[in-house]
């Protein structure tokens, strides 16, 4: 199956969007809902002007129901377009699900959304790519962060807990301000000083061994090329037990789909590297998708 | 007697930045130390190998005892050096003559289908992944190292505080390790 071309699918389901008829007719209800709203509108005023409202109604409800149609179909056309994509690689979409929450920052943020799951890549099964939005605060002082976040399980637990979050002022900043569980972690220093520029390592307190254990030369190196690879991604890598999942703050979008491809080409030999940790083949990755999606 | 205030709060703030600057400085060089005795467990690893290896591949290729003396005789010498000023010849050496023996053992196939043949190729190979990211790792801390005291204004000093640049790790040859 060849690649989808995503100019190709918004034209094609914004031909389809122009050429039904219900949408033709949303666009006359927004206007006919319009002009009652102008009409009443016009009828407080004084002096009454019902002419003008009435008009004014007319075109600002036919604007509404426009672009809403249009939003409707861009929305369609991303998931179509990432159907098909993620159909060509023969992985599977899907547009809407819940948002894991194993991980402290999983978990953190007031509200969090989560679209576009991505399966069937390697580490299969088990591996979902998808994006996650983490909110804090509410109405005006909402900030909201958007991730791609690669998740999956092991076999068998590989420590208890690692957090391995960016030393970037920026994110520093906005734990200060937003806070989260990074006190959880208790901080562990390793021996490279360019490690420690770029990443907090933190894990839970007297287990420090079981970190250094695993942060071997060799896993240092391949977190050292990620950060490398990706400078401004405020990369994170937390691993609760079995669970593992590595979150990079950006946003997927369909006219760019190759962030995906680029993400799991830097992620996965630290999958690898995992697995091969955990003492397991890569071809047998436990739990299901679907399953594993609480 | 403004002036004398002026003159005494410059020179706290000059001592408290030369306390920072050493402190930092001291850091770096505990990081760097503390990076080559990494290297330095890997290295060690390697030398423990060599031995076994000399042993399951002699069992095979009787006739080459010049390459078995070799590997011995650059193990032993690798051991008594320290530091990474004075093992990275050596070492670097040692890691060609491993190679050479495992490419020597790989010709012989029943050597290359025996089990514990293929449990310490393997070990080796991590060896030499592990020696190879150690070393990344040492060389990192080396550069920012060297980078700090040989940089102004910690160039003017750097060396009457006792410090001193430290040596890379270097890989000699053309196919040094990294890890894979």
């Amino acid at each position: 199956m060849s690649e989808p071309d995503y100019r190709e699918v918004e034209a094609e389901e914004r031909r389809r969007l122009l050429g039904s008829f219900g949408y033709w007719d949303l666009v006359a209800f927004g206007a006919v809902v319009g002009a009652g709203l102008g009409y009443l509108y016009g009828a407080a005023q004084e002096p009454r002007r019902q002419a003008a409202t009435v008009f004014a109604g007319m075109a600002v409800g036919a604007l509404c129901a426009f672009i809403a149609g249009w939003a409707k179909a861009q929305g369609r056309a991303r998931e179509r377009f990432f159907t098909r994509w993620a159909a060509a690689r023969q992985w599977h979409y899907e547009a809407r699900g819940k948002p894991f929450e194993d991980t402290p920052f999983l978990q953190s943020g007031d509200k969090r959304k989560a679209s576009d799951f991505f399966s069937g890549f390697w580490p299969e099964p088990g591996a979902v790519l998808y994006q996650h939005k983490r909110i804090e605060g509410s109405g005006r002082d909402e900030q909201v962060s958007t991730y791609v976040v690669v998740h999956f399980s092991l076999a068998r637990p590989l420590v208890d807990l690692l957090l391995i979050s960016p030393r970037s002022r920026a994110a520093e900043l906005g734990e200060m301000l937003f806070g989260h569980h990074g006190e959880l972690g208790e901080p562990i220093e390793l021996e490279s000083v360019e490690l420690d520029q770029h990443f907090r390592i933190g894990g839970l307190r007297g287990r420090e061994e079981e970190v250094r254990r695993l942060l071997t030369p060799s896993a240092i190196v391949r977190l050292l090329d990620f950060q490398r690879a990706l400078p401004d991604g405020n990369a994170r890598f937390e691993i609760v037990g079995s669970r593992v999942a590595f979150l990079v703050e950006r946003t997927l979008t369909p006219e760019q789909p190759q962030l995906i491809d680029e993400l799991l080409g830097l992620w996965q030999p630290i999958a690898r590297w995992l697995i091969e940790e955990a003492g397991e083949p890569a071809a047998a990755m436990p739990g299901d998708p679907e399953e594993a999606r609480p | 007697m403004t002036g004398l205030y002026l003159v005494l709060a410059l020179v706290a703030l000059a001592g408290l930045l030369l306390a920072l600057s050493y402190n930092r400085l001291v850091r770096l060089r505990n990081k760097v130390a503390e990076a080559w005795r990494d290297v330095d467990v890997q290295l060690q690893r390697r030398h423990d190998l060599i031995p076994r290896l000399v042993e399951i591949v002699r069992g095979y290729a009787t006739h080459e005892n010049e390459l078995f003396a070799e590997l011995a005789r650059l193990r032993d010498e690798a051991r008594t050096l320290h530091g990474a000023a004075e093992q990275s010849a050596p070492e670097s050496r040692l890691e060609v003559a491993v190679a050479e023996t495992i490419a020597l053992a790989e010709s012989y196939p029943s050597l290359r289908a025996a089990g514990n043949f293929l449990s310490l190729q393997r070990e080796i190979a991590e060896t030499e992944n592990e020696i190879g990211a150690a070393r990344i790792i040492y060389n990192g801390n080396v550069r920012i190292f060297n980078t700090r005291i040989q940089t102004l204004p910690v160039s003017f000093y750097a060396d009457l505080l006792g410090f001193e640049p430290a040596s890379f790790f270097q890989a000699d040859w053309a196919g040094g390790t990294g890890p894979s």
